[in-house]
């Protein structure tokens, strides 16, 4: 099921005079199992959108729809009950009473909020800075254990997302912090993998690693959403890594989605996007320069490969 | 979530007293304060409290805003207001049981209150108008004669300016960790008061461990500018004195002595009364 943005606004310090317009009527569905990328200048509005995904942030105005429903949206009387049915059992006090109190509302409304917590999975820039257990097993086993999960289970999530990340089981009883930049961004993703989430999204997962930290990173993020059918949306600075790994990309600009589209389809607005302060993959840019200079292609090309086949080709039929 | 707390709140008009140097104002503050202590009767008082609201009108900030800010103190007014009611002896205007109210503690209580208040507007006065830097500052420099007995006072600015600055970022990065372990499912609202200040450890080990990083980088960004505290270190903007912190100086002298001298007022009035009796008579 996606997840649907509708009307979003965002304001930043209401009725202040330093009142700004974060995001401004954005309407944006994330659909299942793709890999989406996110790009937009510092300040573009991207790092509250995402964090409304999840319901970090409440939009000002529009709401954020998660398999049908608003997640804001205050539970009615039958949801109440439903939650305090699976809470306390189908005979308990706390179900057949005839009044629902504030208190089991708030309840229920945190409940139903954890739920879209467990089911949208958010890394923040820099995640391994949230690391606290003494054990990297017990850091992985945060979430879970938030979930309320039996202990063979989250035993078992614990495993899986640590290899999901490409960590072994030697690493489980480690201190966190020992471990070198790398692995500790790993560890911390593995603890939001560990929520088992229907959509992940990540903050910049790459910043600050060197070149082979930064694709085995993405590697294993494309390679959990081929396989597990999750979907992926990954926000980053970088357009060679959201030109070759997303399937799909959001272009952001001053609170307004300009452009979604696939990743030919969004690069080919190469001057459009210098504009808003974004850059394109050097290749495409490449590709930019040599059409000023009267050459056709027929596609915007994004790596280096294709390029190199379509230039060679070129030369060998001119030649 | 934390983004509302305003710590070192400074008021920004620009006006006169905002562009006073620091030191004037600490100063300044300082004779206030001795003015209110020297003040014995409620004509001092009442005398103190027009002048309090002359300087408010000349710094242009609202006096709502001011009032605001002193919530903080309601609890302890009460106490005071209750206590000297209640607790000095005197002519008795009602009696409840064991206790009794009196006039001369009616009369306390009204006095202290007042030169509590008075205490606190004129104190957050001197931050609402000053930079929490520009204070640290004027402290430096008008604590500079006790380097003579060996008081480390650059030390001592230069770690109150480094704290004032960290606040923000502490409670940004807070906020940021905050929202990192919800979003991994951690709950910092139900619960009992010991399941609260649990759930908060996921928080606080980050933001020490952060804390002690950014500390420890700040170190080294300050080592790497050749900072090695007080020895020879010269300032950009020093601070000076213009005519108007005399005249401001003198202005404030002239207050203190002004409600000191106010004890005298009720026995000069009551002379002269007399005065006037015995010339009456004549």
């Amino acid at each position: 099921m996606p997840i649907q943005l509708k009307d979003i606004s965002y304001i930043y310090d209401r009725g202040t005079p330093g009142e700004k317009r974060a995001l401004d009527h954005v309407d944006l569905t994330f659909p299942d199992g793709e890999f989406i990328g996110i790009i937009g200048h510092t300040g573009s509005g991207k790092s509250t959108m995402i964090q409304m995904l999840n319901g970090l942030i409440r939009p000002t105005e529009g709401t954020v729809i998660l398999n049908g429903t608003d997640i804001f949206k205050e539970p009615e009387d039958e949801q109440v009950r439903e939650y305090l049915k699976t809470r306390f059992g189908e005979d308990s006090r706390e179900f057949l009473k005839k009044k629902l109190t504030g208190k089991d509302r708030k309840a229920a409304k945190a409940f139903f909020m954890l739920q879209v917590r467990r089911k949208v999975g958010l890394v923040f820039q820099y995640p391994e800075h949230q690391l606290f257990e003494m054990t990297i097993e017990k850091d992985i086993a945060f979430g879970p254990g938030n979930l309320g999960l039996e202990e063979d289970e989250i035993r078992r999530r614990v495993l899986r997302s640590l290899e999901m990340v490409g960590l072994d089981e030697s690493y489980l009883q480690k201190s966190p912090f020992e471990l070198s930049g790398g692995q500790k961004r790993r560890v911390a993703i593995a603890g939001v993998l560990a929520m088992e989430p229907e959509f992940l999204i990540l903050d910049e997962p790459t910043a600050g690693l060197d070149p082979r930290g930064r694709d085995e990173i993405l590697g294993k993020m494309k390679q959990l959403q081929k396989e597990t059918g999750i979907t992926v949306i990954l926000v980053s600075h970088s357009m060679e890594d959201v030109a070759n790994y997303a399937d799909r990309i959001v272009a952001m600009d001053n609170g307004h989605v300009r452009y979604v589209g696939t990743p030919a389809q969004v690069f080919s607005h190469g001057e459009e996007l210098k504009a808003m302060g974004l850059n394109i993959p050097q290749v495409t840019e490449l590709q930019l320069q040599l059409e000023k200079l009267g050459y056709v292609f027929p596609e915007t090309i994004l790596d280096i490969p294709h390029m190199e086949a379509y230039l060679m080709g070129e030369v060998k039929r001119t030649c | 979530m934390l983004r509302d707390i305003t710590i070192g709140q400074y008021y920004d008009t620009d006006s006169l007293i905002h562009r006073l140097d620091p030191r004037t104002k600490v100063v300044g503050t300082f004779l206030f304060i001795i003015g209110l202590f020297l003040v014995k009767s409620i004509f001092g008082l009442v005398a103190a409290a027009l002048s309090l609201l002359i300087i408010i009108r000349i710094t242009k900030i609202p006096l709502s805003f001011i009032l605001r800010g002193q919530k903080a103190i309601a609890m302890l007014l009460l106490f005071t207001v209750v206590l000297n009611m209640f607790m000095v002896a005197g002519d008795v205007l009602v009696a409840i049981g064991p206790l009794h109210i009196t006039f001369q503690g009616m009369y306390m209580a009204v006095f202290m209150a007042g030169r509590l208040v008075m205490l606190m507007i004129g104190c957050s006065l001197m931050t609402l108008t000053t930079t929490p830097l520009q204070l640290t500052d004027a402290l430096e420099r008008l604590l500079r004669p006790l380097k003579k007995i060996h008081v480390p006072v650059h030390d001592i600015a230069m770690m109150m300016s480094i704290a004032l600055r960290f606040i923000p970022i502490l409670m940004e990065e807070t906020d940021k960790i905050m929202k990192a372990q919800s979003a991994r499912g951690a709950d910092f609202e139900s619960g009992g008061l010991i399941q609260k200040a649990k759930s908060l450890i996921p928080v606080l080990v980050p933001l020490f461990i952060s804390a002690f990083r950014r500390a420890d980088e700040l170190a080294t960004a300050m080592e790497a500018r050749c900072y090695r505290g007080d020895e020879g270190r010269t300032k950009m903007k020093e601070l000076k004195y213009t005519v108007k912190d005399h005249v401001a100086k003198l202005i404030m002298t002239a207050l203190a002595a002004g409600l000191f001298c106010t004890r005298y007022l009720p026995g000069v009035l009551s002379t002269i009364q007399a005065i006037g009796k015995i010339l009456g008579r004549g």
